[in-house]
């Protein structure tokens, strides 16, 4: 079951290395459009935690669909890989020590093409939040969680 | 399966119409057993959207479909898909690319019982003109649409109105070509007398769309609002219903007129349920049937 929200409260957790140390953190994603997209289509910008910067193409940042991980890089290349409208997306982000028990604001900008919308309502600018029309524009999703 | 589907503009529903709740764990299933309760035999599905594996057609999901439409009395009466030409961020898709994911979707439709698919193009402008190269992604693809027996309908949809040079162009591509793979489909929307994003009002007349009719192989039944009425039982607020469907009937046009639910409640089941009775019920009254 997904929840309403886009950004999902299940599945908001710190990572593990093979070690057992803790190395990061990751939640899971949703869409509200009323397609899937190809992951070339989508335009994938910075995951920000209480005000830390994870920037998309710093190495940091991962994006697991349908059980495959991508870089932000390897989703742009992409051309037959999907990711359905039904399924959540995780998003995984390298931290040392992972984040600290309490409450954190987590927040994550993204986009996609629609090819049959005007170019003017999709152009994506991962350096500022522009919500004009989620999908077109610079979408920023926002959820304060609890983490354990 | 016992039902017939009359000869004249029939009644069906687009998948679409429920897609909030789709995204969130509604089926196939359920989605055919409110078309049921309503009588709408034809369905819309968009391949994209709604089909469990998708790019892929796995033999369970083909054997399911089989199964629903046959249980609830379903018609494919129309296939959703995408030329997405803005597929990468750094350049345009090519025609070849183009025909390589067309011919994958005819496929599926074709084998899914679709004869009609939706096909949306890439548009360039605020106005929703296609890509200057329409004509020879849709000429390149013609090949593959015959050997699956499919028809490739853009939609023609507001702000886009019946009387916008791209229609025309449409219909000389048809009638100078004589191509069986290419139609209209006319979404109800360039009827409607709903302010646009840019607070305009504009709209074509229903009689507008007679000139037409040999070229639409299928309709959107766009709705956002429905009111009651003391004729048909309710009205659509902007868009009339009841002149237009007579103009279909009237004129002999046949097809699918697949409801398209766009009301801001259409997360909320129980006004998605409302709505989308309410609105089968005036074209019922008016149709007859």
């Amino acid at each position: 079951m997904l929840e309403l929200p886009r950004i999902q409260y299940r599945g908001f957790h710190n990572t593990k290395d093979k070690d057992g140390n803790i190395d990061g953190f990751e939640f899971r994603l949703r869409t509200t459009y009323y397609r899937g997209v190809w992951l070339s289509q989508l335009r994938v910008g910075r995951v920000i935690v209480d005000g830390e910067e994870f920037l998309a193409n710093s190495g940091k940042v991962t994006w697991i669909i349908q059980g495959k991980e991508y870089t932000p890089a390897q989703m742009k290349e992409d051309n037959e890989d999907f990711w359905p409208m039904t399924e959540a997306a995780v998003i995984r982000v390298k931290k040392p020590g992972g984040l600290a028990q309490g409450y954190h604001d987590v927040a994550i900008r993204w986009g996609f093409s629609s090819s049959y919308m005007p170019p003017s309502m999709e152009s994506f600018d991962d350096s500022k939040e522009a919500p004009r029309a989620f999908g077109g524009g610079s979408n920023t999703d926002h959820r304060t969680m609890l983490i354990v | 399966m016992n039902y017939v589907p009359p000869k004249g503009p029939k009644r069906g529903v687009s998948v679409y119409s429920y897609s909030n709740l789709f995204i969130l764990g509604m089926t196939l299933e359920d989605c055919f057993r409110d078309m049921y309760d309503m009588d709408a035999h034809g369905v819309e599905i968009l391949g994209n959207s709604h089909i469990k594996g998708y790019p892929e057609l796995t033999d369970e999901f083909l054997n399911e479909w089989h199964d629903l439409c046959e249980k609830y009395e379903i018609i494919p009466a129309e296939y959703g898909h995408w030329i997405d030409g803005r597929m990468w961020e750094d350049r345009m898709l090519t025609v070849d690319e183009a025909v390589k994911y067309l011919e994958r979707d005819f496929k599926i439709a074709h084998d899914l019982g679709f004869h009609c698919l939706r096909t949306k193009q890439t548009v360039i402008n605020d106005i929703l003109d296609p890509v200057e190269n329409w004509r020879d992604i849709i000429t390149a693809a013609t090949p593959a649409a015959e050997k699956y027996d499919v028809v490739m309908l853009p939609e023609i949809h507001s702000p886009t109105l019946l009387d916008q040079p791209m229609v025309q162009d449409f219909v000389e591509y048809i009638d100078k070509t004589g191509t069986k793979a290419f139609g209209l489909n006319i979404d109800f929307s360039v009827f409607s007398k709903r302010p646009n994003f840019d607070g305009t009002v504009r709209f074509s007349k229903p009689e507008e769309l007679i000139q037409y009719l040999p070229y639409v192989k299928c309709c959107h039944a766009k709705f956002t609002s429905m009111l009651p009425d003391e004729t048909y039982g309710f009205r659509e607020e902007n868009i009339p219903y009841p002149e237009v469907l007579k103009i279909l009937q009237d004129n002999g046009w046949d097809g699918w007129m697949v409801a398209e639910y766009e009301g801001r409640d259409r997360g909320d089941d129980n006004a998605l349920c409302e709505a989308m009775r309410k609105h089968q019920i005036l074209m019922k009254n008016v149709l007859g049937y």
